[in-house]
């Protein structure tokens, strides 16, 4: 087929104004830069490298670009992508973080990866070697674990508990609420207990507990989503660990809320969350944003509708 | 006949749409029927996970040690094996119930196992007894 003067002519000018188009694009929207390392995460080596092939790109100040990236509207992406991942840690500036929120930023990490939400699969898609095997994440996990070792017989947390046991129930729960409204339920121990849980990364022993919308829908399996008016009440409590193997509840270290409201929490899949810290159970998070640090958390969990917690199924019982 | 014929498929059909749970991805919960948690424990040697529940008496004769007893009380030991939580690794989560004991109080303390088996040496009442009253109970705000 023979293409008339006036079609070429045409396509010249809609090539010629496109290529002006993206000629012109490159000068605005943000790119990617890399501020300097000052305070980065000391890894041995093994883990490191693990690190750097997976996560740097993003969750660093050293993010490596290939020439496409710099390309808009690519550019603009990662770096919307990128200026996201480094909000939520960073590893250049890691050691400004505490040593507990830096441990459980690594325990999120390892979760990340083994429920396989990191790396996004956008990117392994352009990175392949970002793609972790089942050895990397074991590396990964003895990492996170040494890092969190058992302290048997805890004096600090056995003499906290000790004085928390005498002033027992003592708490003025009336007025409690969190930042992003979620209020303080007093009366959740009439409520059925789930499931309960001990960590190895925090050291902790709990008892979650439902109110009965939320276990009405638990037991039907209508859970994928939770009915509205669901309410999960958590009670955590550092825990007393012995050599014997034995773990009971300290300290108390917390009560955390879930509450299905999907009008108010329309940004978290409906649940607005809320943790009142210690026996004075003091509000977590100055301002509502807190919520989303918890939602970012709980998407490890998305297939149970963003509860770790849930009772087993009973394919799940050995 | 031809009505009664059709209203029987309608309910039937009615029956099959209805979302019923697949047996595999029931989740059972314990129901304490209206005790409440005196305290939970576990022991990641044995592999088990505690919960010890208890009525108003029952849980006032646990936050005074276990000294006085009156009639009436009902302390229930749910003991679950413990399973790794798939969800998150460094959390352990209750798996399979493996035994329910009861501790009741009238003029004597009577102890029953409701269900499942206790494993290990000492299994007699009065054991089993000492070992329910040695967890203290836990802090509630």
């Amino acid at each position: 087929m023979q293409l008339s003067h006036r079609t070429i002519r045409r396509s010249s000018i809609v090539i010629g104004i496109f290529t002006l188009f993206v000629i012109a694009i490159q000068f605005i929207g943000k790119r990617v830069e890399n501020p300097p390392v000052t305070a980065p995460l000391k890894a041995p080596a093994e883990v490191a490298e693990i690190l750097r092939r997976a996560c740097y790109d993003c969750h660093s100040n050293e993010t490596k670009l290939t020439w496409y990236d710099n390309i808009a509207p690519v550019s603009w992406l990662i770096s919307s992508d990128v200026a996201e991942a480094r909000s939520r840690f960073n590893f250049s500036t890691w050691d400004t973080l505490s040593p507990a929120d830096q441990q459980g930023r690594l325990w999120e990490m390892v979760n990340m990866v083994q429920n396989g939400k990191m790396p996004l699969a956008t990117y392994i898609a352009a990175h392949p070697a970002a793609k972790l095997t089942a050895k990397d994440l074991a590396v990964l996990k003895k990492y996170v674990t040494d890092g969190s070792p058992s302290k048997y017989h805890d004096t600090a947390v056995i003499n906290q508990a000790d004085k928390e046991f005498h002033s027992f129930q003592k708490t003025n729960t009336a007025d409690l609420v969190a930042a992003n409204g979620v209020k303080y339920i007093p009366d959740y121990q009439s409520w059925q207990v789930i499931s309960t849980t001990n960590r190895f990364d925090n050291h902790s022993i709990r008892v979650v507990y439902a109110n009965p919308i939320a276990v009405k829908a638990i037991q039907a399996n209508n859970i994928h989503p939770f009915p509205e008016g669901s309410a999960v009440v958590k009670v955590v409590w550092n825990s007393i660990e012995e050599q014997n193997g034995d773990i009971t509840p300290g300290s108390l270290n917390s009560v955390q809320i879930m509450i299905k409201d999907n009008k108010r929490f329309a940004d978290s899949k409906g649940w607005g969350y809320a943790k009142f810290n210690g026996i004075n159970l003091k509000p977590y998070g100055s301002t509502p944003m807190f919520n989303t640090t918890c939602y970012n958390c709980h998407k490890a969990a998305s297939e149970n509708d963003y509860l770790f917690n849930l009772p087993l199924p009973k394919s799940g019982l050995k | 006949m031809k009505n009664i014929l059709f209203l029987l498929f309608l309910l039937t059909a009615a029956s099959a749409c209805q979302p019923s749970v697949r047996e595999a991805d029931t989740r059972e919960m314990f129901n304490a029927e209206g005790l409440r948690v005196i305290t939970s424990f576990a022991n990641t040697q044995q592999q088990t996970m505690s919960v010890l529940y208890g009525n108003e008496s029952a849980s006032a004769a646990a936050l005074s040690g276990y000294q006085t007893h009156l009639p009436g009380e009902i302390f229930r030991l749910v003991v679950y094996k413990q399973t790794d939580n798939r969800l998150w690794y460094g959390s352990h989560i209750n798996g399979a119930l493996l035994s329910v004991e009861t501790i009741t109080s009238g003029d004597q303390l009577n102890y029953k196992l409701e269900k499942g088996h206790v494993s290990g040496d000492n299994t007699s009442a009065s054991d089993r007894i000492a070992y329910i009253f040695s967890h203290k109970p836990s802090v509630f705000p």
